[in-house]
């Protein structure tokens, strides 16, 4: 009987200990996320609208160059085809940078949680 | 988000009680355990930078926008230097497509060089076809192929260890 009325403010201790961890990893991570997301929505908001942009340019430029008879249908033909080829390059670029913004952040995430421990045991 | 971290922070502590580890180096140890959770389940997503990757990129858009830049002559009279540049090509691709969890960076490669494909490897393809090509639509292919290695230098230069992916 006796000990397990030690053993009880130990586990109320440890229990403490991890939920202070838990709110100190969580809040500094929260942090990370709002600094981190608006610069991610930024980044792909931007290249959307530069690759619209760019597409929007270069058909233009190849029309008129069509129209001057510097071009033929056949080159239109293989550049559009080429312009969707690049399209699919930059999207595989997107998607690879998107996982290497996803590792950095669980790089962070694992310093914090690490610092959190070491404040934590008060190390 | 790993599956690991979910089984970090269980509901109940006082299910199961260590027999032998007790008081301040249990919670030493549950810390422990927890880094080591985090730690090992989470392997990386993608491949980090490659110094060689990125000045084999380089290297090639450079010199692929120089023989583009000839498509006026015949193809006979760049035949030898063409077949290197190809050769050198398909080294880029194997060896992005040899590195763990690149794969990316491989279909990248794959595209521009594919002579089915319409950008470099389809450019080189229509040359040898059709003898040579007209200089507006080398200019324009040039624009083109020049975005397609920008596409795989920013990928390679946005991985862990290379320049911010912003």
């Amino acid at each position: 009987m006796k000990a397990e009325n030690q053993v009880a403010p130990l586990q109320n201790n440890t229990s403490q200990s991890i939920n202070g961890l838990l709110h100190d990893f969580l809040s500094a991570f929260k942090l990370q996320l709002a600094d981190e997301l608006p610069h991610v929505q930024e980044a792909l908001l931007k290249n959307a609208g530069s690759t619209f942009m760019d597409n929007t340019a270069r058909l233009k430029e190849w029309m008129s160059q069509v129209a001057s008879g510097a071009l033929s249908q056949e080159d239109l033909a293989f550049l559009i085809k080429a312009q969707m080829d690049l399209s699919r390059m930059n999207a595989l670029k997107e998607v690879g940078l998107t996982l290497a913004r996803i590792d950095a952040l669980r790089k962070s995430m694992t310093s914090t949680l690490i610092s959190s421990l070491f404040n934590t045991i008060g190390l | 988000m790993c599956a690991s971290f979910l089984t970090l922070f269980p509901k109940s502590t006082g299910a199961r009680r260590p027999t032998v580890i007790s008081g301040p180096s249990r919670i030493r140890y549950r810390y422990v355990l927890i880094v080591v959770f985090m730690l090992s389940g989470c392997s990386p997503k993608i491949a980090p930078f490659s110094h060689i990757a990125y000045e084999q990129s380089v290297d090639l858009k450079v010199d692929s926008l120089k023989l583009m830049d000839q498509a006026e002559l015949p193809y006979s009279e760049t035949e030898k230097a063409l077949a290197k540049l190809q050769i050198r090509l398909e080294k880029a691709f194997e060896f992005a497509k040899g590195r763990p969890k690149n794969q990316h960076s491989a279909n990248q490669w794959q595209i521009l060089i594919s002579p089915e494909s319409n950008l470099l490897g389809g450019f080189l393809q229509r040359w040898q076809n059709e003898g040579a090509l007209n200089r507006p639509f080398i200019v324009a292919s040039k624009q083109l192929v020049s975005a397609a290695f920008d596409s795989i230098i920013e990928l390679e230069s946005g991985k862990s260890g290379g320049t911010s992916p912003e």
